[in-house]
């Protein structure tokens, strides 16, 4: 596995998806990315695949910080859509708050917490990581 | 731990309390017994004399004194002894000393039955019968008096054990109030003055570095936007127009951070500043935040209605100006694009406070986000849709709760949204 296939994020901040999305781009370790500005479009986005497995995002990379639904009522909303399976979700803040740390430590669906922005590095690093796992599902 | 010390000993308190009255009010019907016995004992003294005295008299003229009614008093005599034999036998006196007054009582029975049998006919009453009957009775009259003085030392000393008892508890109940007050209260209460102090001193510290951080922000997040521009203007025809994009997020949030620091140093500003109160005239502060948003006004076409107001209020013109100045401007801008504003400002007078409202047609707020939108940084839009800091709203709460006011809002989505705020009127001294 040499690269994703989908990778998806949710982040209000449209510069830092813009910014994000340069960085992606150069790192060149997806097929496709997609950026959802809205929450609540987000949802709606996962409610739409209904299960299509063979467009469903590996990573989810989700903003803690956004009006109308927080990165954790996020994942509530999401868990509520019962689907099949979930993405991996990582989640991705400016803040540095102990609080939020300790929540994504905490949270079963969260695979890990990384502090913004994204750099390729990080993001390569990302894929040795989860190649594996990804390969064995 | 401590609070638990404290509700502790209330309890033990107010326990003793309610022992002690239970214990003061079961001795007082004791008491009350005892006076009762003592009183019969005294009358039987008292009768035992009678009957010496209707004894004579019937033997002197027994015309006038007939031997029934000297019948009729030894029998209340007799009755009487009777009850104070039973009296006393369930009495405390009996019991609680160990005294046997009951048995005293009943060693006058040979003088009643001797009584009994002078009075009764057909034995005639001589002057030696009569001297007879008189010596029985002043017997009867000693032995009485003999129990009649026991029974008042051992309810005297009844009532000594009642008080000193009635006191130790008493005095015990104020050693745990004073306990109370000086281990546990004093404590408790200093703490809590403590505590309060040292949450005053972070609140203002907090404060200060809010201000001061934003303050600091300003004038870099100005040079970056400067330079940006200047950077634009020269080179913008030599670059990609991918990297005049760069360029232009650079600039959106150069922009954006001036936003925001603007609107917190203004929060930070009022949040430390006390109200200065004065004569406010209304009419001319919302013509000063129309003309302050004028260019919001033209462009989007609002109207704005402005009821009858009183000619001026008590406030702190700042921040009051403030408040009206975020309220507008947030109806001006949360409206659905293709729809002018329809503003009207009203205003109600209540016995003690002035009532204030800014009502829109705009796009409202759904009721689970309702109470959310007062806090520092809350927005329920992206700002791609509606552009904004989400420190306005948080100024008009801090404004208005310095004044000792309220703020709240009523809306319906896609109705509109009205905010109402008070101002309580001051007193006129």
């Amino acid at each position: 596995m040499t690269k994703f296939n989908f990778l998806l994020f949710i982040d209000d901040d449209e510069i830092t998806n813009a910014f994000h999305e340069i960085i992606v781009d150069t790192a060149d370790i997806c097929d496709r990315n997609l950026f959802i500005s809205d929450p609540v479009e987000g949802i709606d986005f996962f409610k739409g695949l209904a299960n299509k497995k063979e467009v469903f995002p590996e990573i989810l990379f989700l903003d803690i910080n956004m009006p109308k639904m927080n990165g954790w009522e996020f994942i509530e909303a999401l868990k509520a859509l019962n689907l099949e399976s979930l993405p991996i979700i990582i989640m991705l803040s400016t803040s540095t708050y102990e609080r939020d740390i300790q929540l994504a430590a905490s949270n079963e669906l969260v695979y890990k917490y990384i502090n913004k922005p994204l750099e390729e590095n990080i993001l390569k690093a990302l894929l040795s990581e989860l190649a594996p796992i990804l390969q064995s599902q | 731990m401590k609070n638990a010390l404290y509700t502790r000993i209330v309890l033990i308190t107010i326990g003793l309390i309610l022992l002690n009255q239970g214990f003061i009010q079961y001795w007082l019907f004791q008491k009350w017994e005892d006076a009762n016995i003592i009183n019969v004992s005294g009358r039987q003294r008292m009768l035992s004399q009678r009957l010496v005295n209707l004894v004579r008299a019937h033997q002197d003229s027994p015309d006038y004194v007939p031997l029934s009614e000297v019948n009729t008093t030894f029998d209340l005599w007799n009755d009487s002894h009777q009850t104070l034999l039973v009296q006393c036998k369930n009495s405390s006196i009996d019991n609680l000393f160990g005294q046997d007054v009951t048995h005293d009582l009943k060693q006058l029975n040979p003088l009643i039955a001797y009584a009994k049998k002078t009075i009764t006919p057909p034995i005639e009453l001589n002057s030696a019968a009569s001297e007879a009957f008189r010596s029985n009775q002043d017997k009867f009259l000693f032995a009485m008096n003999e129990i009649v003085g026991e029974l008042e030392q051992q309810s005297n000393k009844k009532l000594t054990i009642v008080i000193v008892t009635e006191l130790l508890f008493a005095l015990f109940s104020l050693l745990m109030v004073y306990y109370e007050v000086i281990f546990v209260f004093r404590k408790i209460n200093a703490n809590l003055i403590a505590r309060n102090q040292e949450l005053k001193t972070s609140n203002a510290l907090l404060e200060r570095y809010a201000y001061l951080a934003a303050h600091d922000l300003k004038s870099p997040s100005q040079n970056l936007l400067n330079f940006a521009k200047l950077l634009k203007t020269k080179i913008t025809t030599k670059i990609s127009p991918s990297e005049n994009q760069y360029l232009d997020y650079i600039l959106q949030s150069a922009n954006r951070l001036i936003d925001t620091t603007t609107d917190l140093l203004k929060f930070a500003s009022f949040a430390q500043q006390k109200t200065d109160l004065q004569d406010v005239e209304l009419k001319t502060l919302i013509d000063t935040v129309q003309q302050d948003l004028h260019a919001e006004i033209k462009d989007k076409a609002a109207a704005i209605q402005v009821s009858a107001m009183p000619e001026s209020i008590q406030a702190d013109k700042k921040m009051l100006h403030s408040i009206f100045l975020n309220l507008i401007s947030n109806a001006i801008k949360f409206v659905e694009p293709s729809q002018p504003p329809k503003i009207q400002i009203e205003y109600a007078d209540t016995e003690a406070e002035h009532l204030f409202s800014v009502k829109d047609n705009g796009i409202g707020i759904e009721e689970k986000y309702q109470k959310d939108i007062f806090g520092l940084f809350s927005r329920l839009n992206s700002s791609k849709e509606y552009e904004g800091t989400g420190i306005g709203l948080a100024i008009c709460q801090n404004n208005i709760q310095q004044h000792k006011g309220r703020i709240w809002v009523e809306s319906t989505p896609n109705q509109g949204t009205t905010f109402l705020f008070t101002i309580p009127k001051q007193r006129q001294n």
